[in-house]
């Protein structure tokens, strides 16, 4: 009994030994925080004064959104980080090119929850657009007349600190049907 | 020298010593028991990681070490066995039949024994001499998994292909592959194979696949061989095989521009299966990302679309197309139907398969394989073909008869006194 406990002993000194090694951190950190229910990194909440930061950025970003639909110039869109941002003037460029009737409208933004995992924020929005479209109306002799169409759209955007800026490095959409 | 001998000679039995086998067996229980529970409340990567440290090799090369002296030093402990007979050795208790010497040894040869010895007053019956050797092949059979692991560590090669739908070919060059596990040139391959056809049949039309099978051509360029893949069935390449990773529903896409003509015709391949799956691809020279949802028997039913079978009967896309965070278009689109998109048109041809493959070459599967044929035959010749001895001695008008068996000896008594005709 008492090899089988030096075994045991040596055993488990060798184990641990390798995760502190290998780990670079006790072993017991991962199990004290389990039993805490701590995250060591999870989704947490972001502080009031990020959160106030955070639907700044964010109206803003749409604000200058607006804008640039307006004047047909991508360049004006602000808060986004940079290749995310070249995507989004290219296709302001586009709009203005082949679609210059297509200018959104911000009418409304909700926000609706926040979370943080790591070093990216996830902002949750219910955003009501006024859109500019064209309607084809071939009973009407062909005739294109523009009409606004009001939509809703779930968006989900995630941001992170870069260069001591927050900047928004990419958004999901869907349209509330109707 | 005697000490530098005797030291030697402990540690080389202490190898090759059950104690050994003990120590071995504890530690890597304990070590993978909180392995087990590292893993779930750390990353399983650092676990990973934690397992392949040298600790757990020299646990390893160990078993292995132990495993080949012990199959070493029993060698002669197995010849002396085959040689030698048990029954002699050991003290069995006999019982008297009436039957002659000839009568109970016709009896024991018409049930499988054989006559080991014999001289005038005693004779030796055996059945099952090398079983023995189920212990042997037992070992061996570890050693040869233990040798086909630490060959498929060092050797194996798992890559993924991209989708590929029909029509397609694979001609394996390294940046072809969708994933490598291990990118180790070296490892990779040579393999190449062109997709004939994806076909797949459902269990009552419904999500159970009964048949999913990708027939190819193999090699790419000059074919010489045909086969198919199905789902667990790959197709073996000498120690190399393909076998299905993935699937999904294809179609041509083309796209013409505000000018009339044809602007792109593409294949797309997306990630899509289930009817409330979606996925979705970009035109080319346009920011516009269209979403799309199959449903390849379609029916409307309770306000939303669904599909009653899963055979492309009546196949019918939901598309959704988006520029920036704006939906621009929203509508269910037959194949080969037009759909305007600010000028632009878009139609889907009928929905096809694709199948991903996972390339896998494997050198040391063989060899665990042939271990685990070697732990059965090496099991069963143990355990069901065992032992037996049976002795016959003429002792004046009596006959004794004892018995030995390394299993169930009193169970062996017992059916040969029925057969001796003792009750």
């Amino acid at each position: 009994m008492k090899n089988f406990l030096k075994i045991l002993g040596i055993a488990l000194a060798v184990f641990f030994g390798i995760i502190y090694v290998e780990e670079g951190m006790s072993p017991f950190a991962h199990l004290v925080a389990f039993l805490k229910k701590t995250p060591i990194e999870g989704i947490q909440q972001p502080l009031p004064e990020i959160a106030n930061e955070l639907k700044d950025i964010i109206v803003n970003h749409n604000n200058s959104l607006v804008e640039a639909y307006e004047r047909g110039d991508g360049n004006l869109v602000q808060n986004m980080e940079k290749g995310f941002k070249q995507f989004t003037v290219n296709e302001i460029f586009f709009a203005r090119m082949n679609t210059p009737e297509f200018k959104p409208r911000l009418n409304n933004i909700k926000f609706l929850n926040m979370s943080v995992s790591g070093d990216v924020f996830i902002v949750r929005t219910k955003e009501d657009w006024s859109i500019g479209f064209i309607n084809k109306n071939s009973s009407n002799g062909g005739i294109r007349a523009e009409v606004i169409k009001d939509e809703t759209y779930h968006v989900t955007y995630q941001i992170k600190k870069i260069e001591n800026k927050w900047r928004i490095i990419g958004f999901e959409s869907k349209r509330q049907s109707v | 020298m005697n000490q530098k001998d005797s030291l030697f000679n402990k540690v080389w039995d202490f190898l090759g010593s059950r104690r050994m086998v003990i120590f071995l067996l504890t530690a890597t229980s304990i070590y993978y028991v909180i392995l087990f529970a590292f893993s779930l409340i750390a990353s399983p990567q650092n676990a990973k990681n934690i397992s392949n440290t040298y600790p757990f090799y020299l646990i390893y090369f160990l078993f292995f070490v132990n495993l080949t002296l012990c199959i070493y030093r029993w060698i002669p402990t197995l010849i002396y066995r085959i040689k030698n007979l048990r029954i002699k050795e050991v003290q069995v208790q006999g019982f008297v039949s009436n039957l002659s010497v000839d009568e109970i040894s016709n009896i024991l040869k018409n049930k499988g024994f054989k006559i080991a010895e014999k001289n005038e007053c005693e004779t030796y019956f055996i059945k099952n001499r090398f079983a023995y050797i189920g212990t042997v092949l037992f070992h061996l059979s570890l050693l040869s998994m233990l040798i086909g692991v630490v060959l498929t560590v060092n050797t194996r090669f798992v890559g993924t292909t991209p989708p590929l739908a029909k029509g397609e070919t694979f001609w394996g060059m390294p940046n072809e592959y969708a994933s490598i596990e291990i990118n180790d040139p070296s490892r990779m391959p040579i393999i190449s194979f062109a997709v004939d056809k994806i076909e797949a049949d459902f269990w009552k039309g419904m999500q159970l696949f009964t048949r999913f099978q990708a027939f190819i051509r193999y090699p790419a360029d000059i074919p010489q061989g045909e086969g198919y893949v199905e789902i667990n069935t790959p197709q073996r390449f000498g120690s190399t095989y393909i076998k299905l990773a993935g699937m999904g529903y294809a179609f041509t896409y083309h796209v013409a521009g505000r000018d009339g003509y044809l602007h792109e015709k593409r294949l797309a391949k997306l990630n899509i299966f289930s009817p409330e799956s979606e996925d979705s691809f970009y035109i080319i020279d346009t920011p516009y990302e269209v979403f799309v949802k199959v449903y390849p028997d379609f029916v409307f039913k309770d306000g939303r679309y669904w599909t009653k079978t899963f055979y492309p009967k009546n196949p019918l896309y939901y598309v959704k197309v988006i520029r920036n965070k704006f939906t621009i278009v929203e509508r269910p689109l037959k194949p080969n139907e037009w759909m305007d998109i600010e000028g632009y048109k878009i139609s889907f041809s009928m929905p096809e398969y694709w199948a991903q493959f996972n390339v896998v070459r494997d050198p040391g599967a063989r060899i665990v394989f042939l271990g685990f044929i070697l732990i059965c035959i090496g099991i069963t010749q143990r355990l069901l073909f065992y032992r037996q001895e049976i002795l016959i001695k003429k002792q004046g008008e009596y006959v004794l008869v004892c018995c030995f068996a390394e299993y169930l000896q009193n169970s062996l008594e017992n059916k040969i006194k029925t057969l001796a005709g003792i009750k």
